[in-house]
């Protein structure tokens, strides 16, 4: 990966599940039209690679991450949590810390679906500020703009503006998915974001 | 001196189709809009509207070329609809 792609790259933290699909496709649409590259462990699919070396390499790809730490319900089947997201923000927080100049430069978004829910199971990440995306799209679309545009010199539209280009996207999506002979509804991560940045080119060009 | 503007960048991961074919769709979805398809509830209606979409596929000049942003412009009250469903197929959760 070029140097460069370090800046530019986010990693995105977020539960797989369809139930929270919707949100995962706000923020990586979010993410492209901010001009980064959204980064997600489903983006490999090397049954070869060690699940967690293949996550630990990525976060060390990217200096960006937002980590949505909103799944707190038990597994219908287990009568567990799930861990993997707060798993996934300790190893960026431990990179961040311990790592190298470059490392320790990276910047971080944790979300909870409520604004201060996150001081009942995780008081310790009190320090991040996190920020509630209400399990709606739009609101995370805002959140992650803003930001992105905090760290950023160069001008980004206003989330009120991605949110409305969002929706022209998804409006154009089966068309597109019809037209490139995807089946919509199971589009893997690869060919979302390839659908997302194509369009995001031929339609948001300064002009 | 003006404020230098965010660009698009490349994704990171390989599509399973070609970068060309992605491209002409993105071309034909962004000129050319099938009205009924996103709005149809019925399932006759989404098939009706299915078929007119191959149909627009196969010749694009028998459809309507309002292009799209002209079409949701007026229809923004229906955006959250858009958002509530998830495209991207997963298979575990986490």
């Amino acid at each position: 990966m070029p140097a460069q792609r370090y800046e530019e790259s986010v990693f995105i933290n977020c539960p797989f599940d369809t139930k929270y699909g919707a949100l995962l496709d706000a923020l990586v649409f979010a993410v492209h039209d901010c001009g980064f590259v959204a980064r997600c462990s489903q983006e490999i699919r090397d049954t070869g690679q060690v699940r967690i070396d293949k996550i630990v390499k990525l976060i060390a790809q990217c200096k960006f991450g937002i980590h949505d730490i909103s799944r707190t319900e038990l597994d219908r089947k287990t009568r567990l949590p799930r861990f993997n997201m707060p798993l996934e923000l300790g190893i960026f927080l431990g990179a961040k810390t311990f790592g190298d100049r470059r490392q320790k430069q990276k910047v971080c978004l944790v979300l909870d679906e409520e604004q201060y829910r996150y001081q009942k199971f995780c008081s310790d990440i009190a320090g991040q500020d996190p920020s509630a995306h209400n399990n709606d799209p739009a609101t995370a679309i805002t959140v992650v703009r803003d930001w992105l545009r905090t760290h950023t010199r160069f001008g980004i539209p206003s989330g009120s503006r991605i949110v409305e280009r969002y929706a022209l996207f998804r409006k154009a999506l089966p068309i597109m998915c019809k037209k490139a002979d995807l089946d919509l509804g199971k589009l893997i991560f690869n060919d979302y974001t390839s659908l997302v940045v194509e369009w995001l080119k031929e339609n948001s060009r300064v002009k | 001196m003006p404020r230098p503007f965010r660009t698009i960048k490349s994704p990171a991961g390989k599509s399973s189709v070609s970068r060309a074919k992605i491209r002409s769709a993105v071309k034909f979805a962004t000129t050319v809009h099938v009205h009924s398809f996103t709005e149809a509830k019925s399932e006759a209606g989404k098939k009706a509207a299915a078929s007119e979409i191959s149909a627009a596929i196969k010749k694009p000049s028998s459809i309507n070329k309002t292009p799209l942003s002209q079409i949701t412009s007026s229809r923004k009250k229906s955006f959250s609809s858009l958002f509530s469903r998830s495209v991207t197929g997963r298979k575990s959760s986490r």
